[in-house]
């Protein structure tokens, strides 16, 4: 029995944590710019497609293959993504939120169908790397290395965003952005550089989410972006939009309630269990766990 | 020596002029005052010094750079910093954090230093307190560095803006309005601390309304009416300028 | 002005186009998740077509493919059936899922529009439509077979049966429970997952804990493909056996050496058809398309355009009322690729071809039973 629960930990901690890197994201950019990039999840979905087609390309046998593809992958991911603050994001700055929001929507709505149309609208399978394939079976209870590596990554991550946003100069300088662009600007601050780095940091959390979960369920679709982008948007409402262990929290959170209430409820249920407690919570606690109040100006 | 020298500025917001045609110049390591009624343009022309609007017509020259079409933040770096008639700091930081916020642009360590704690990081690390520390003791706000901001009254929270300001040792600082809302014993101290700032040879340019405040720091006052500069001159001759009383009076009184 | 006048005669232009050519619609998902079998039966159709037009036509009348994209839902499929309606489709063949085949179904009945369809779910027929009649066998054939190789054969002491929400595969589910509980089978556990899931280890490590020795997976191949992987990986030593859909070369991706050792349940793959006519077909299908035929589901919506043609050859007319009317109780033990064609009065396919097949170490399905 105990077992069994260890096991149902473990599933629910792999598949949190995979939702908590696109979470990640969203609450990063919030965090910064009170944007709620709804085009994160398809950038995702860019870069789980545009790894696949560089690890084919690679042929991914060797891990020198494995680190170059997923360096490209990352750098062209990267690219869209600051073309996409530039194009899309940077003329709305100054005007009112929704505008923000309605232009985040439809740079999605591009992207996903830019997949599409590169990729062609049928499922496709993410190649198969040749490490991380074993698994260790302790008393019955198993774990892949997939998994492992997936919870190890995870820790290292957040450690070094924390750092980053708490000790760099950079990080000092993404703090006082939170303010407002101008005050930021009068005190020397490079507000495009930062918010694009923002973005990119972003894209960059969201990708490895993306292809952990390439390498871990193996089908890919163009329009799976939605459906993560949801799930992670909600786990960073959750964690409390805006804190970065709180994205984190909020997708591991996730994983648990419907680990839990699919193993020891319902499967049938799991989904309506799992998003009635979460209503519950944000009734009980409206900023999520770990939110604060917005930043106000005094 | 000359530090700011602003020729011929104009700025136009559709049809209103906001500034006409106004010429001025600064000098290293004085204290300079700029007044007039409400609405007479005296935060626009602080905004078209930091860089927050373009000019539509004119000159600004600091330190033998033109700056009108500068960035904001090169303008920042450049040497010219200020605070705002409205506190803009974050409440949710410390008051060490917000004047560390300052000095960004100065730190010179990277990310992978800070991340494994190397000795560049650390001696950053520890000039970089030293200069909060040395701002907050200027201020006389050490006591609350580590407080958050949300906590402490608004004479102090006033006082945290001006040690962001001067953290990263700026050649000229642009006040605005910075005893608003202050009672007296803290305008007197506040006073005070302008004065040891003008000693880090630090130029001064100050928009208030207390004159009591004005003529016992300026060196040179600046009045502007509509848009337009109506006088400039010591203290005294200022107080005693009939057309600059009128401009307040008529104002007030008419 | 003068464009507005113009549309109505290019509206009774395009009427007498129209009228020359017998249209034969196709309507299939061509994209999403099912778009690998769209494609092939809109393919298959394309080549049936093409080979008939060039052998004379039937009955003085040529044939011309109209395809619609219904993505397998059926918002899509509605509006699909419409649109191949009013673009003067006589026989429309498709879809591929029962979901979309059910929603499409009364309005090419009400059309007088022939449809045939490789949908397994039993409420096809509830309506018992003259029009509709089914290219594959409904889900009781299937559901009988699988619990009689379940109990009597493999002789499995305790059953786990899973589905998704779909039409099709709440159907078979339900139809392999009471066959099974006919045979006084043991099922310990019955659930369903969300299509479009992709982690189902949290409902596996809770069957892990049942001790079953088989899981039986009603709905399609990608998720059965996780299923069986995500089995594999937790260790659980139960034997993994696929309802009919899970018959797809994706199958073995997603699965990829994880597939190896699990069974299927369906009718035989494309290669396994032994008829002389079948191979033929496979053959041209693959010169003409340079690809292999995906799926088995493929070549019976081609039976189903077989046996229009026919009905159409035997009572020498191409109305869609009578020939719907013939095919109905008139076509018996018909030679077709995917062996003998009987359709009875409620349009049901009678018969039963199905096998069960296992996927071996190199990853090539042997037959183990049939």
């Amino acid at each position: 029995m105990l077992n069994i629960f260890l096991q149902q930990l473990i599933n629910a901690l792999t598949y949190g944590s995979l939702i908590g890197f696109i979470a990640l994201g969203y609450s990063l950019v919030y965090g910064i710019l009170k944007l709620i990039n709804f085009a994160h999840g398809h950038i995702v979905t860019f870069a789980i497609f545009i790894t696949m087609s560089m690890l084919t390309q690679f042929l991914a046998l060797h891990t020198l293959g494995f680190i170059l593809a997923l360096s490209l992958a990352l750098i062209i991911t990267i690219g869209v993504t600051i073309v996409l603050e530039i194009v899309a994001y940077r003329p709305l700055r100054r005007s009112n939120r929704l505008s923000l929001i309605v232009s985040a929507l439809g740079a999605g709505m591009v992207i996903e169908n830019a997949v599409m149309l590169i990729w062609g609208p049928n499922p496709r399978v993410f190649p198969d790397i040749n490490f991380f394939q074993g698994t260790i079976n302790l008393n019955g209870v198993v774990v892949s290395e997939l998994n492992l590596f997936i919870l190890f990554l995870n820790i290292v991550v957040m450690s070094i965003l924390y750092l980053f946003i708490n000790k760099s100069r950079t990080g000092i300088a993404i703090k006082a952005l939170s303010l407002d662009y101008q005050t930021a600007q009068l005190m020397g601050v490079n507000i495009n550089k930062i918010i694009v780095l923002v973005f990119v940091l972003g894209a960059i959390l969201g990708s490895a989410g993306g292809i952990l979960i390439g390498l871990t369920y193996k089908t890919i679709s163009f329009n799976m972006g939605f459906e993560y982008g949801l799930k992670a948007f909600i786990a960073a409402i959750i964690g409390g939009i805006g804190s970065i262990p709180g994205a984190m929290l909020g997708g591991l959170i996730i994983g648990i309630l419907q680990t839990l209430s699919a193993g020891y409820i319902s499967s049938i249920w799991a989904n309506v269990i799992t998003y009635s407690l979460l209503i519950l919570l944000l009734i009980v606690r409206p900023r999520g766990l770990l939110g604060q109040k917005d930043i106000e100006k005094v | 020596m000359t530090k700011l020298l602003i020729q011929n500025l104009s700025k136009q917001f559709a049809a209103l002029v906001a500034l006409d045609n106004i010429s001025l110049e600064l000098e290293t390591n004085k204290i300079y005052g700029l007044i007039g009624p409400n609405g007479s343009g005296k935060t626009t022309l602080f905004n078209c010094i930091s860089g927050v609007y373009k000019p539509s017509s004119g000159n600004i020259t600091f330190a033998h750079h033109s700056i009108i079409n500068m960035a904001p933040e090169k303008i920042a770096q450049l040497g010219i910093r200020r605070t705002f008639q409205t506190i803009r700091l974050s409440s949710e930081l410390t008051v060490a954090e917000n004047i560390y916020a300052g000095y960004h642009h100065y730190s010179k360590h990277n990310f992978i230093q800070a991340l494994f704690n190397l000795k560049g990081y650390r001696q950053d690390e520890i000039h970089c307190w030293r200069e909060v520390h040395r701002a907050a003791k200027l201020l006389d706000i050490e006591p609350h560095l580590r407080l958050k901001v949300k906590t402490l009254a608004y004479g102090i929270q006033r006082k945290v803006e001006i040690a962001r300001a001067i953290i990263s040792q700026p050649q000229l600082l642009v006040l605005d309005e910075p005893a608003a809302g202050m009672n007296e014993s803290e305008k007197i101290e506040l006073t005070h601390i302008i004065k040891q700032i003008q000693l880090q040879n630090i130029t001064i340019l100050i928009i208030e309304h207390d004159m009591h405040m004005i003529s016992t720091l300026c060196d040179t006052v600046f009045v502007l009416n509509h848009g337009k500069l109506i006088a400039s001159g010591s203290p005294t001759e200022i107080l005693n300028n009939k057309q600059v009383i009128s401009a307040y009076m008529g104002d007030e009184h008419a | 002005m003068k464009r507005i006048l113009l549309l109505p005669l290019f509206i009774l232009m395009c009427k007498l186009v129209v009228a020359q050519t017998y249209i034969i619609g196709v309507q299939a998902p061509i994209t999403g998740s099912f778009a690998s079998e769209g494609q092939g039966i809109n393919n298959a159709i394309q080549l049936l077509v093409a080979q008939t037009n060039a052998a004379g036509g039937i009955n003085g009348d040529t044939f011309k493919v109209v395809t619609c994209d219904d993505q397998g839902n059926p918002q899509n499929a509605v509006i699909c059936a419409k649109t191949l309606v009013d673009a003067g489709a006589k026989v429309v063949i498709g879809s591929y899922s029962s979901t979309a085949t059910e929603a499409s179904q009364a309005i090419y009945a009400k059309a007088g529009v022939i449809q045939t369809s490789d949908a397994t779910a039993n409420n096809l027929i509830v309506h018992a439509y003259p029009t509709y009649f089914r290219n594959s066998f409904n889900d009781n054939i299937e559901g009988n077979f699988t619990a009689d190789y379940f109990v009597n054969i493999k002789k499995y002491k305790r059953i786990v049966i899973l589905g998704d929400f779909s039409a099709f595969s709440t159907g078979l589910s339900a139809s392999v429970i009471n066959n099974i509980k006919a045979l006084k089978g043991n099922i310990v556990y019955t659930g369903k997952i969300t299509s479009g899931d992709n982690d189902f280890r949290a409902i596996l490590t809770k069957i892990k804990a049942l001790n079953p020795d088989v899981i039986y997976y009603s709905g399609y191949f990608i998720e059965g493909a996780l299923l069986r992987s995500q089995e594999v990986s937790l260790g659980i030593k139960a034997d993994f056996v696929g309802g009919n859909s899970n018959d797809n070369p994706q199958f073995l991706k997603i699965a990829g050496s994880k597939a190896k050792g699990s069974y299927l349940i369906g009718l035989p793959l494309p290669q396994q058809l032994d008829s002389q006519q079948a191979q033929q077909f496979v053959a041209d299908y693959a010169k003409k398309y340079n690809s292999p035929i995906p799926s088995i589901w493929t070549i019976t919506n081609a039976d189903g355009l077989l046996t229009v043609f026919a009905a159409m050859k035997a009572i020498k007319t191409n109305d869609p009322i009578l020939v719907a009317k013939y095919i109905h109780g008139s076509i018996r033990n018909m030679p077709c690729l995917t062996g003998y064609m009987t359709i009875n009065n409620q349009g049901e396919r009678e018969g039963n071809i199905y096998q069960v097949s296992q996927i071996q170490s190199n990853l090539k399905y042997k037959v183990v039973y049939h």
